[in-house]
């Protein structure tokens, strides 16, 4: 891999076994992640897009494949050069009420990694935490107040200034806008937009939600049922989806230009028999996709499709890429 | 078309651990035969306390107080606890954000969908289940003479919905109240759900009220959308002119605010400050004010009252009113 | 368009000052007016137990054979017993006993409890099974009989009470710290502690510890009298402390013997213990409100 990327992560397998059997919630995926491009990882529940962040934050072990960060293998590191990669990779998850410590203040909530790694003075760290508050935009002089004492908008800037007090050079957000009200949403993603060129960093952006992926980042990765599908730049990929999943993903966002057609559009569009997505533990043979692919043959159900590039530089895992590609019919 | 519910200046307030929190301040809304409703509004806009107190499931120390709050021209304030139960089960129906926590986990899922049936005593046994596995069909569920049989653990988020609308549609109720009934779900499935709901609104000529945190979806599924800001009605319009002619700032910001995958390529322009706090003592002005770019004197002084633009479109803002040279009600 | 970062709305305009989680524990307990008083009346307890000696009227062993039963009056305000001691001042040396051996066999049921819960919670696996192990066994001893056959061992001394209490007591708060650990080990903020790099040493002392202990207080104060009552079973059974020591159990256990003629023998031990019980009981429901609100976690 090469020396410059931030992030590569080859084949990487997660493997989880229950009571229900064995299943793979990250499966062989990869990825590699240059400096300054943000990278979207788009899926369902329970397509593994958190685990697979959560592998490269090292929280959970790897069952295969390999994680190198800035050149380095840290696939298998721990105690005190874990520790060390940990302050270059920072993360901001969902429920920020949750993540942050209830003991302590949202000041001392940012103060908290510096003392972890005994980083500067005592008076030092609450300036630097000060500085932190401010420039998210939570006055300085609410330092000692607790964490449920705030606005769910304002526990989110804190948890944004806790990671980067470390001053990180990859920021891993997982669904970190999600349970925000959208104006208080649109408030967050210009913070990050700001942040992103101030603090020179890199986002792994985990969602849901399509298009919040389509302004933060420049590469999208979609994930269904533990592997890519689809990894290509933004544009490439939202233009003319190449993926029957990801064509169906992007359909299915609502929009407001629909709206004074809805009611026309009714007639014509009867909604789909419900179909049962497929489940982990029971992976359909071939394509995961193919139980609910409009374009599936004896192929799909036979032979696993493999991520191939295509000339226009995007990944896709599908036998008829080529014949599936086209705009998101509209 | 004739009224079928009707609210006229609701008001419900909470008192607890001595404070008062104001969630619902004058709201009134009809909600005529066969029309479907949107109610949207961001967490703490009073959309869902509005719902629960018309369909009275607030706790004891709700105080709620109106000027008319009428289903078919019954008073739903004075239904006795049977009478209201009866408003519930057979007239309207409700689902909500989580099926999980509606349906019992020990009991099969036709035996929880056939209940209203039973309980209302609208058909025997043997007819129940026919209608039970009919219904299954029609919410599109495949197999449903198995899936009748089958506990909740077996089913997906998006089936469980279907379920419960199914469970909500077994009565042959006149209204459905959908709260959040997507939010829960992926993407993909909340396309499908959402689609059946239009699809059976119009097959049976029900009326629908939505309550949603998402502009999009709601006017993607209502003719009717009401705009709700720290308890009140901001805004009232036609789905369809929701994008060309909604006025008031917060409707535009929300607009703005929302992101889609066919929009500009920029990020939303945000709606500043933070919303309302219902627990401190409210503005005196517009609501709106403290957040509202567009703010002037009189916006602090003095609260603006829904003002009729025509064509069935009410926004509460004094910038429309000076445009309009002060048309009232 | 204003800026839109600006605060609007929350009180920002005042700045707050320097507190801490007990502070806040604090304020919320100050408005509970039952376990204010609840908890006043502990404080005067401690305070009569640890300056009993300079309180007391009389030392508690003076016997005066010429005033032997003698009801309440200026010289005696709560009496004299068949040997004419100061029933007053055998009341507060006997709330000093009760006090070390409650306080006493808490801390060692804290200490001990705190260190294998926390450390089986934390660790799980064979660490877990075999503390649990540990703790089930002691669980499954029928607790009286237990401290009773550890003070026939081990004699009479307040020392020798004090672990026969604490030796069966110790594993209900292993159980309860351990629970608490394991729900806060799985918590996000600890998941977000170890994504910023803390070593495991540093979890449990910062995170883990201190968000697990507000149940651990509500268990204390509830711990406490619940120690003193099994001291004073043992001296009403006559195995407690070794008279001439005075304790609850015995000056109950005597005055019962006098209940018709001389009634204010157990009037008085009585309503002092059931007085004491019952400000640790308000005390600790108002502090078990104060953890369980949502706010606090």
């Amino acid at each position: 891999m090469s020396e410059q990327s931030l992030l590569s992560v080859i084949s990487i397998t997660k493997q989880f076994s229950s009571r229900q059997g064995k299943m793979n919630a990250v499966d062989n995926v990869s990825f590699t992640l240059q400096k300054g491009q943000n990278l979207g990882i788009v899926g369902a529940s329970g397509s593994g897009k958190s685990t697979v962040v959560k592998l490269v934050q090292r929280l959970l072990p790897v069952t295969s494949g390999h994680i190198y960060f800035n050149g380095v293998d840290i696939t298998t590191i721990s105690g005190r050069s874990l520790r060390l990669i940990r302050r270059q990779m920072q993360s901001v998850s969902q429920n920020p009420y949750a993540s942050l410590f209830p003991n302590k203040t949202i000041g001392q909530n940012i103060v908290e990694p510096l003392l972890i790694h005994k980083i500067g003075s005592a008076s030092e760290r609450v300036r630097t935490a000060q500085h932190l508050m401010e420039r998210v935009g939570v006055p300085s002089d609410q330092f000692y107040a607790f964490p449920h004492e705030i606005s769910g908008g304002q526990q989110q800037r804190i948890s944004i200034a806790r990671a980067l007090a470390l001053k990180p050079e990859l920021l891993i957000l997982d669904e970190a806008v999600s349970s925000l009200d959208v104006s208080i949403q649109a408030q967050i993603l210009h913070l990050l937009d700001d942040l992103r060129h101030e603090y020179d960093l890199t986002y792994i952006f985990v969602s849901h939600n399509l298009a919040v992926i389509r302004l933060i980042c420049s590469q999208v990765a979609v994930m269904f049922l533990g592997r890519i599908v689809e990894f290509g730049p933004i544009d490439v990929v939202y233009a003319a989806p190449a993926h029957p999943y990801t064509r169906a993903l992007l359909e299915a966002v609502p929009d407001f230009h629909e709206v004074s057609a809805a009611n026309e559009m009714m007639k014509e569009s009867d909604p789909a028999p419900a179909m049962e997505p497929p489940t982990p533990y029971d992976m359909p043979s071939g394509c995961c996709y193919r139980t609910l692919c409009p374009f599936a043959t004896n192929l799909c159900a036979q032979d696993q499709p493999s991520l191939q590039m295509q000339h226009d530089g995007r990944l896709v895992a599908c036998h008829y890429s080529e014949l599936t590609t086209g705009g998101a019919s509209r | 078309m004739n009224a079928l519910l009707e609210v006229s200046k609701l008001q419900v307030q909470f008192h607890r651990d001595g404070g008062i929190s104001r969630a619902v301040n004058n709201v009134s809304f009809t909600v005529l035969q066969g029309q479907s409703l949107g109610i949207v509004g961001e967490s703490g806009s009073g959309k869902s306390v509005t719902i629960k107190a018309v369909m009275r499931l607030l706790p004891k120390h709700a105080r709620i107080e109106g000027e008319k709050l009428t289903f078919l021209n019954q008073d739903i304030l004075a239904l006795k606890e049977g009478a209201i139960r009866h408003l519930r089960g057979r007239q309207v129906a409700m689902i909500f954000q989580d099926p999980h926590a509606y349906l019992n986990p020990t009991k099969t899922i036709g035996s929880q969908l056939v209940e209203p049936l039973l309980f209302h005593r609208l058909a025997t046994k043997q007819e129940a289940k026919q209608r039970g596995i009919d219904m299954l069909r029609q919410m599109g569920i495949p197999s449903p003479e198995l899936r009748y049989s089958q506990y909740p653990f077996e089913f997906s988020g998006g089936m469980l919905q279907r379920v419960m609308i199914g469970m909500a549609l077994i009565a042959q109720p006149t209204l459905l109240i959908a709260d959040e009934p997507t939010t829960a779900l992926d993407v993909t499935v909340q396309a499908q759900i959402l689609k059946l709901l239009k699809k059976i609104k119009q097959e049976r000529q029900m009326s629908l009220i939505l309550v949603s945190h998402d502009l999009v979806i709601a006017a993607n599924t209502c003719d009717d959308i009401i705009v709700m800001y720290g308890g009140q009605i901001v805004e009232k319009l036609p789905s369809r002119k929701l994008v060309q002619e909604s006025r008031h700032p917060y409707t535009r910001g929300l607009i703005s605010c929302t992101p889609t995958v066919h929009g500009p390529l920029a990020l939303p322009d945000p709606i500043g400050g933070l919303p309302l706090n219902l627990r401190q003592p409210l503005p005196v002005g517009c609501f709106f004010a403290p957040r509202c770019p567009h703010r002037f004197d009189r916006c602090t002084v003095e609260q603006p009252k829904l003002i009729n633009m025509g064509n069935d479109h009410e926004v509460a803002c004094f910038l429309v009113q000076n445009v309009m040279g002060g048309v009232t009600q | 368009m204003i800026d839109p970062f600006q605060v609007v709305g929350e009180s920002s305009n005042t700045k707050l000052k320097r507190r801490s989680m007990a502070t806040l524990i604090w304020s919320r307990l100050r408005k509970n007016k039952v376990a204010v008083i609840g908890g006043s009346f502990v404080l005067f307890l401690i305070l009569c137990a640890i300056f009993a000696p300079l309180i007391a009227p009389y030392p508690y062993t003076q016997a005066d054979f010429l005033a032997t039963y003698q009801g309440p009056s200026w010289q005696h305000w709560f009496g004299t017993d068949e040997l004419g001691r100061d029933m007053l001042s055998r009341l507060l040396y006997s709330l000093q006993t009760a006090c070390v051996i409650g306080f006493g066999a808490e801390l060692v049921e804290v200490t001990l409890g705190l260190f294998l819960g926390a450390i089986a919670g934390y660790a799980g696996g064979l660490v877990d099974a075999i503390l649990m192990r540990i703790v089930d066994v002691v669980y499954g001893f029928p607790s009286l009989l237990f401290s009773i056959v550890l003070v026939v061992m081990l004699g009479h001394s307040v020392f020798a009470i004090l672990i026969a209490v604490a030796a069966t007591s110790w594993v209900g708060m292993a159980r309860l710290v351990r629970g608490q650990v394991m729900v806060i080990k799985e918590s996000d903020y600890i998941s977000a502690a170890r994504g910023l790099g803390a070593t495991w040493w540093q979890i449990l002392r910062r995170y883990v510890i201190p968000n697990s202990l507000g149940p651990v207080v509500v268990a204390i104060t509830f711990g406490i009298p619940a120690n003193m009552m099994v001291e004073s079973a043992l001296s009403l059974l006559g195995l407690g402390v070794e008279p001439p020591t005075p304790s609850w159990g015995a000056l109950i256990s005597n005055g019962q013997t006098s209940l018709f003629s001389f009634p204010y023998l157990l009037i008085f031990p009585t309503v002092t213990f059931a007085l004491t019980l019952l400000s640790f009981t308000y005390l600790g429901d108002g502090l078990r409100n104060v953890f369980d609100s949502k706010s606090l976690r």
